[in-house]
């Protein structure tokens, strides 16, 4: 993965659309993992919530894994598009696993960013195997 | 430990004043130094907070400079459209005159009453047009700010003799009798044509509310200041609409049964308020209106 | 001093009724559409005793005419009415004008206007 830690807006080029897109993939049955990229942008969360949503629409319930462990703080702009995109997935998540591992500040904030954005089963974890565990069991 | 939890309160209590307003000195670094998970959680959502609010503000900025070129170019397109009108208008005037002329040296004086009244009723409806886009033209310079006085000594009685001798006819065709009440003249300071304009729309409005009854108008000094009123009998301005009717586009009489835009009296008053003026109205249903109208005598 | 007056003006109508209207009080009328057209006029060896100009005007507008008309001696001396849709005091009547007529204007105040600086034949 050559993703920087910079932001990506809509002049990025398609073969930096494809990478983005790559971050997110099936790991098992219902459960997806999405490797969050270091400065989100509400570009790039409309790309990766594009792609979340083209692996998941043959299905009713399933559950996924975010890799917070390396991400910066968002900002308003980028929370209120989280807000947007995570409201249109709600109604068929079963659980989000939130990987936050040693990043403190994302830690501190998780909870609170868990809540406003709606998420209605959610679980703080420090490595991705135990946030795969926990969707596992949302999933039974 | 109390001691702590008293410490962070406090803390709380300062970023919380820090943040109505608008700083916040949070920052991801010292929120990763605090040792304490749960503080380093209360700190990250002020911070949050303090962002939220600050994003918000900037789309309500944006959103009214947005508001303010949409009214922009909403009175640059009015502006634009009734100077367009007013060649089109100076076309018909003219025609119609033209049309009158060749009345009078081509068409036998006995056959001459049905066309006459014909073209007299086009050439009002023109007046009656121009007067409607002067309108929309003075609301377009008064709402952009381009309201320019030109005073000059003047008696204010001749001024509102000469727009009574305009308004003979109507008046007449109205049925109300026109009286003019003064004592001597009213010298002072004025943009004659801008008083003009005022005293003619409150005019016309006794006249086209008049129900035929007699208006009386006056003029007179009150110290400092020029006093002008125009009082009809007819059929008055409800007590809840008073205040409203100075209003853009206000009607307190429906217009169904009185034509008009509703911008006369906002007009006179915005031309009232630039002259150092004020202009109000006392009313009784049934009974009639009387509109005064206050300037200062030496601008 | 003859009865000659060039009219100005791009609208095809008014230029029409003014035609018409000027000729039945007894003066000469030649009507252009712009600007470029008067000059054109003038510089045949036209010498109306005035000259009535719109502002707004395609190709070549009032303001322009004026300018090239201030730089020419003899055109300088031919009084020029402005006819606009702008309101009263709000311009400053560019040379070698004379006079405004505000639109909407009427017979009465044409004629009254025109007969200050035009004579009929």
């Amino acid at each position: 993965m050559t993703i920087e830690a910079r932001p990506y807006e809509s002049d990025a080029s398609p073969s930096e659309r494809s990478e983005l897109r790559e971050r997110i993939w099936r790991h098992e049955d219902r459960l997806f993992i999405w490797a969050e990229v270091p400065v989100q942008t509400p570009f790039s969360l409309d790309v990766m919530f594009d792609r979340l949503e083209e692996l998941t629409a043959g299905f009713d319930q399933f559950a996924y894994v975010v890799d917070l462990s390396g991400v910066q703080r968002p900002n308003a702009r980028v929370r209120e598009r989280l807000r947007e995109r995570v409201a249109r997935i709600n109604p068929r998540l079963a659980h989000v696993g939130l990987v936050v591992g040693g990043n403190a500040v994302i830690r501190a904030v998780a909870k609170l960013a868990a809540f406003s954005l709606g998420f209605r089963s959610f679980s703080f974890h420090n490595s991705v195997d135990q946030a795969v565990e926990a969707c596992r069991r949302a999933l039974r | 430990m109390p001691s702590d939890e008293a410490r962070i309160s406090e803390r709380v209590l300062q970023h919380i004043a820090e943040i109505g307003t608008g700083e916040c000195s949070i920052t991801d670094a010292s929120i990763a130094a605090e040792g304490d998970p749960s503080a380093q959680e209360i700190l990250a959502g002020l911070l949050m907070l303090h962002e939220d609010l600050q994003y918000s503000q900037e789309r309500h900025s944006a959103l009214l400079d947005e508001l303010r070129g949409a009214i922009r170019a909403r009175d640059e397109f009015l502006s634009v459209a009734s100077h367009e009108l007013r060649t089109p208008i100076t076309t018909l005037g003219l025609q119609i005159d033209g049309l009158f002329r060749m009345l009078q040296q081509h068409v036998p004086q006995g056959q001459q009453d049905t066309l006459s009244r014909r073209l007299e009723v086009t050439r009002r409806q023109v007046d009656r047009l121009a007067a409607l886009v002067g309108a929309l033209i003075d609301v377009s310079r008064i709402t952009s700010g381009r309201v320019q006085l030109s005073r000059q000594l003047a008696d204010l009685v001749e001024v509102i003799r000469l727009v009574l001798e305009r308004f003979g006819d109507e008046a007449l065709r109205g049925g109300s009798a026109l009286q003019f009440a003064r004592r001597g003249p009213v010298w002072g300071n004025f943009d004659v044509s801008r008083v003009d304009q005022v005293f003619t729309n409150l005019l016309s409005n006794a006249i086209r509310y008049g129900r035929g009854k007699p208006i009386v108008v006056g003029a007179c000094s009150a110290g400092e200041m020029a006093r002008f009123w125009v009082e009809d009998q007819g059929i008055g301005i409800p007590p809840e609409h008073q205040g409203r009717i100075f209003q853009q586009y206000e009607r307190a009489a429906p217009s169904t049964s009185y034509a008009g835009l509703g911008l006369g009296l906002w007009i006179s008053r915005q031309l009232v308020e630039a002259m150092g003026g004020t202009i109000s109205v006392h009313s009784e249903v049934n009974a009639g209106s009387v509109f005064t109208v206050e300037i200062p005598r030496n601008g | 001093m003859t009865g000659n007056i060039l009219v100005v003006d791009d609208d095809a109508d008014l230029r029409e009724t003014l035609q018409a209207l000027l000729d039945d009080s007894g003066y000469g009328v030649t009507a252009v559409a712009n600007g470029k057209a008067a000059l054109d006029k003038l510089r045949t060896g036209a010498r109306p005793s005035l000259i009535l100009l719109d502002l707004m005007m395609p190709e070549m507008n009032g303001w322009q005419f004026l300018e090239r008309a201030r730089a020419d001696e003899v055109l300088d001396a031919i009084p020029v009415v402005i006819m606009t849709a702008r309101r009263k005091g709000t311009d400053l009547l560019p040379a070698p004008s004379r006079d405004i007529l505000h639109k909407p204007f009427d017979t009465k105040q044409l004629l009254h206007t025109i007969a200050l600086y035009a004579a009929t034949s």
